[in-house]
């Protein structure tokens, strides 16, 4: 399988080197604090896991913590090494513009999981507290009270440093949705003005139908002309409803639905001719909590795709299941020929599409449903050619206890 | 359809569909007539008793959901249904407030709008239906609409029922307890006892019904959510 499991690292825009310049200027972050902190380093190394340790004691402390955090201790484990290691390597440097974009990095991970701001903020102030202590306590010995001092202030404003790179991701993840959010804000003014003047002649084209097909019942070729008509009318009035749909951006109503129970009705909705198997084997019982009508229309332009994109004798293989740290991930799949290498980077995009006769809204409404839920579509080729399509879904949307948050 | 043909009046600036609905309309014996904006269908609208009246949305000078509001003042009991091509949430929301019989998507079903003027021409039983919760006054006209010979009609308000039940003989009436203007019990007192003695059966739905226990001798109380079926079976039995 090509298409990932796991979400792609690096997500949204990184922070410019201008950027980094100005802040560590600012924050008055130089060669020699870089030289203090190497050597701090050693002497550090032994109590890192301590840090680590209590900054997840506090983690847990929060009532909430268990939202963002579902994958039981193996994940707090993995999650204190991490932490570990994220020490080190702030403390090792060297802090040039690589190590910036690699905070940036630990920052668009926070953004994805939902950390709030706030949480990072308070988090990293108890880390400062922390290395104050380890100084103060445990290299007592080995600095006099101004090599101390001067040590104090260049972790201080490493500190600084990664928190400014943190708020600079937060801000730009920010920026991205907000430009997002505008573009779709346009897209949306347009169809519903275009759709709603589309429906007045296309209202006139039925109706003329109307009164055309009892004038030529009997005669079974201009029966046939007009019922492609009239299918094609339905097919126009289909897009405007996507279109109209995927401009008014609705908030999710969320509610418990199992997986299955969605496939299923969707592949009723979807109207799947029987030339095509669709395998469920894949499909494990998961719990989820989310928007069922708008999962439904996400779940159905899947399937149409699948259809579409296999002639003759076809194959659907659907997956649904949960991740161990407490996510989960819908698949479809199909047995067609797969995206192209040069459209897949942009097949969420509205308005892009490799189908002759698409609007390219389908895949577009997809991930907005899926990111409206705060989750998170990807696009890929099985290895058998087909093109498949993932949605991961947040802890949000998996509730591990029997009732929702 | 029997004795006097069917009435309907079309509003819709587009002429090529009032053209078609007048075509289709006039091969099933019904009388129609067209207006072109709302300023001309207030004009046309006194000349005489219509049936149903069918009025587009966007269109040059007033615009669809005034054009009902002045229309239901003058005749309340005129059933009015709304057509656009597209019903956004304020739209639905304004019609429903002014009494709109339902609100139906451009490009018009026609088969279902011919089967509604058929049921709007063979109703004799007026049933009022009071709820200012839009998505449930608009499920409980469908569900009405589809008993043979009952015609729902639907109000948000205190106000626009009062105004409904002074010209329309309703024969049964189902009344939300909590309405944005009011209590719903002392429109229940009025209706289910008429001036003339004769009683008429009335349902108050409330989602607090333990309020209301006993306080009522002929008002019958219906707790929300209920049994669609049970619904449809106890209004059969009253209609």
């Amino acid at each position: 399988m090509q298409t990932p499991d796991r979400l792609p690292v690096t997500e949204g825009a990184n922070p410019e080197p201008s950027f980094f310049e100005e802040v560590t200027d600012y924050i008055g972050f130089g060669a020699e604090d870089s030289v203090r902190l190497r050597e701090f380093l050693p002497r550090a190394e032994a109590h890192l896991p301590h840090v680590a340790e209590h900054f997840y004691e506090r983690i847990f402390s929060h009532p909430r913590a268990d939202q963002v955090i579902s994958g039981g201790q193996e994940q707090v484990e993995r999650l204190k090494r991490t932490l570990v290691e994220w020490m080190r390597s702030g403390l090792a440097g060297p802090h040039d513009y690589d190590y910036c974009l690699r905070r940036s990095r630990i920052g668009h991970v926070h953004v994805r999981i939902g950390l709030p701001q706030r949480y990072m903020v308070t988090a990293m102030n108890g880390m400062r507290v922390d290395f104050r202590e380890v100084i103060d306590e445990h290299c007592r010995n080995l600095y006099d009270a101004t090599e101390r001092e001067a040590l104090i202030v260049s972790l201080e404003r490493l500190f600084d440093l990664d928190l400014a790179i943190m708020l600079e991701t937060y801000k730009l993840a920010a920026d991205e949705r907000l430009r997002r959010r505008e573009r779709l804000a346009t897209i949306g003014q347009l169809a519903a003005s275009i759709g709603h003047d589309l429906r007045n002649p296309l209202s006139v084209v039925q109706s003329s139908l109307y009164i055309l097909r009892r004038r030529v019942a009997e005669d079974p070729r201009s029966s046939k002309h007009i019922e492609k008509i009239a299918n094609q009318v339905d097919e126009c009035d289909a897009i405007i409803t996507r279109l109209l749909e995927m401009a008014r951006n609705r908030p999710p109503q969320r509610s418990l639905i199992t997986a299955r129970e969605l496939f299923e009705t969707s592949l009723a909705a979807a109207a799947v001719p029987e030339r095509i198997r669709v395998d469920d084997g894949a499909v494990e019982d998961l719990q989820l909590f989310v928007d069922a009508g708008l999962f439904k229309q996400a779940l159905v332009n899947l399937l149409i795709n699948a259809v579409q994109a296999q002639e003759g004798a076809g194959i659907i293989t659907l997956t649904a299941r949960p991740n161990p740290d407490g996510s989960a991930l819908m698949r479809v799949a199909d047995g067609g020929p797969g995206f192209g290498t040069e459209t897949l980077p942009s097949i969420f995009e509205p308005l892009v599409t490799t189908k002759a006769s698409g609007t390219g809204l389908g895949l577009a409404l997809v991930k907005s449903i899926i990111e409206r839920h705060g989750g998170q579509a990807t696009a890929g080729n099985v290895d058998e050619g087909g093109a498949a399509v993932t949605l991961h879904l947040s802890s949000v949307s998996v509730p591990t206890a029997p009732t929702p948050p | 359809m029997n004795h006097a043909p069917t009435s309907v009046l079309v509003i819709d600036d587009n002429d090529d569909l009032t053209e078609n609905i007048v075509e289709i309309l006039d091969d099933l014996g019904v009388y129609v007539r067209v207006a072109g904006s709302g300023e001309e269908a207030l004009e046309i609208f006194d000349e005489r008793r219509w049936d149903l009246v069918v009025t587009d949305v966007r269109m040059p000078g007033i615009n669809g959901i005034e054009l009902l509001a002045q229309l239901k003042e003058r005749s309340p009991g005129t059933p009015v249904l709304v057509m656009t091509g597209y019903a956004d949430r304020d739209t639905r929301a304004a019609a429903h407030r002014s009494g709109a019989l339902a609100v139906v998507h451009k490009p018009l079903d026609l088969e279902a709008f011919i089967e509604l003027i058929e049921r709007v021409s063979a109703a004799e039983t007026p049933v009022l239906i009071v709820d200012d919760d839009d998505a449930l006054c608009s499920n409980l006209t469908d569900i009405l609409g589809e008993q043979q010979g009952v015609l729902p009609h639907p109000a948000a308000t205190l106000e626009l029922a009062r105004r409904l039940a002074a010209c329309v003989d309703f024969h049964a009436a189902l009344i939300d307890l909590r309405l944005p203007d009011g209590d719903g019990l002392s429109l229940a007192r009025e209706l289910e006892r008429r001036a003339d003695g004769s009683r008429r059966p009335v349902i108050v739905m409330t989602g607090y019904p333990e309020a209301l226990e006993g306080a009522e001798e002929g008002v019958e109380v219906l707790a929300k959510p209920f049994p669609v079926p049970n619904l449809v079976e106890r209004l059969r039995e009253i209609v």
